[in-house]
């Protein structure tokens, strides 16, 4: 993958620099295979989901969840709420079906 | 249900397993020739499933539990929706997985009213996003990561 938008600020901190993001579902990547959305800490993860959605044609994502590493994330978050920096890849998809025995 | 759409739609739902997806995810397919999708979930412990998707998706795929080596997995004892086995109405022996979307819930005794109609086309209910459920559902299992 690859950045789809160049340059990073100059000498803010990290926390401060925009983030590359992707959300790698199972229908699909979001903004694709071989790039990264440009992302700033103060935005909100459902932000960039329902971008994913709309991109993904997907109708109905209420029961999904996100996760980074495999750590749960909250959408109402921001990013730096999250403490998500630099390249992040968001693992989203439909939450676990109920069943068991 | 025909089977030429059957495998078309099996196609297209496993062209979305790219590199970037598997590394993601830490998976590795070892077969994706219609009917059978067969991944490998590194973990730990690694998980194996092999499902068998003839007439996706009119029918839920049916999944097989593996170890990593392709050995039948062996559970003692039954964890959330991994069932201990053996079903009780498909005569196989081992481990089955007992969650919605999988053939073994919808043909199990105690779910035969909740139909996989229901659920078929709702989103990330399709093959690759089955198998995240269950990826999921094995972390999720005390001392599992």
């Amino acid at each position: 993958m690859q950045h789809n938008e160049d340059g990073y600020g100059d000498g803010h901190e990290e926390e401060d620099k925009p983030l590359a993001v992707a959300v790698i579902t199972p229908d699909g990547i979001y903004p694709d295979e071989n790039s990264y959305r440009r992302a700033y800490g103060e935005e909100k993860l459902a932000e960039i989901l329902e971008l994913a959605k709309t991109k993904l044609k997907l109708t109905n994502t209420d029961d999904w969840d996100a996760y980074h590493n495999n750590r749960p994330l909250d959408p109402k978050h921001t990013f730096t709420e999250s403490h998500l920096h630099g390249i992040v890849e968001i693992q989203w998809h439909k939450r676990e079906g109920g069943g068991g025995a | 249900m025909l089977e030429v759409l059957a495998k078309a739609k099996f196609e297209k739902e496993v062209a979305n397993l790219s590199d970037v997806f598997l590394k993601s995810r830490g998976w590795v397919v070892n077969n994706k020739v219609f009917p059978i999708l067969d991944v490998t979930m590194f973990g730990k412990p690694t998980l194996r499933v092999r499902l068998e998707c003839d007439e996706w998706n009119e029918l839920p795929p049916s999944a097989t539990l593996l170890c990593e080596n392709g050995d039948p997995l062996q559970l003692t004892r039954t964890v959330g929706c991994f069932h201990e086995g053996p079903h009780d109405r498909n005569g196989k022996p081992g481990p089955f997985i007992c969650m919605r979307g999988f053939r073994e819930y919808h043909t199990h005794g105690s779910h035969l009213n909740e139909h996989w109609e229901t659920y078929k086309n709702q989103d990330g209910n399709g093959l690759i996003g089955l198998l995240d459920q269950v990826n999921r559902h094995w972390k999720k299992v005390p001392g599992h990561e």
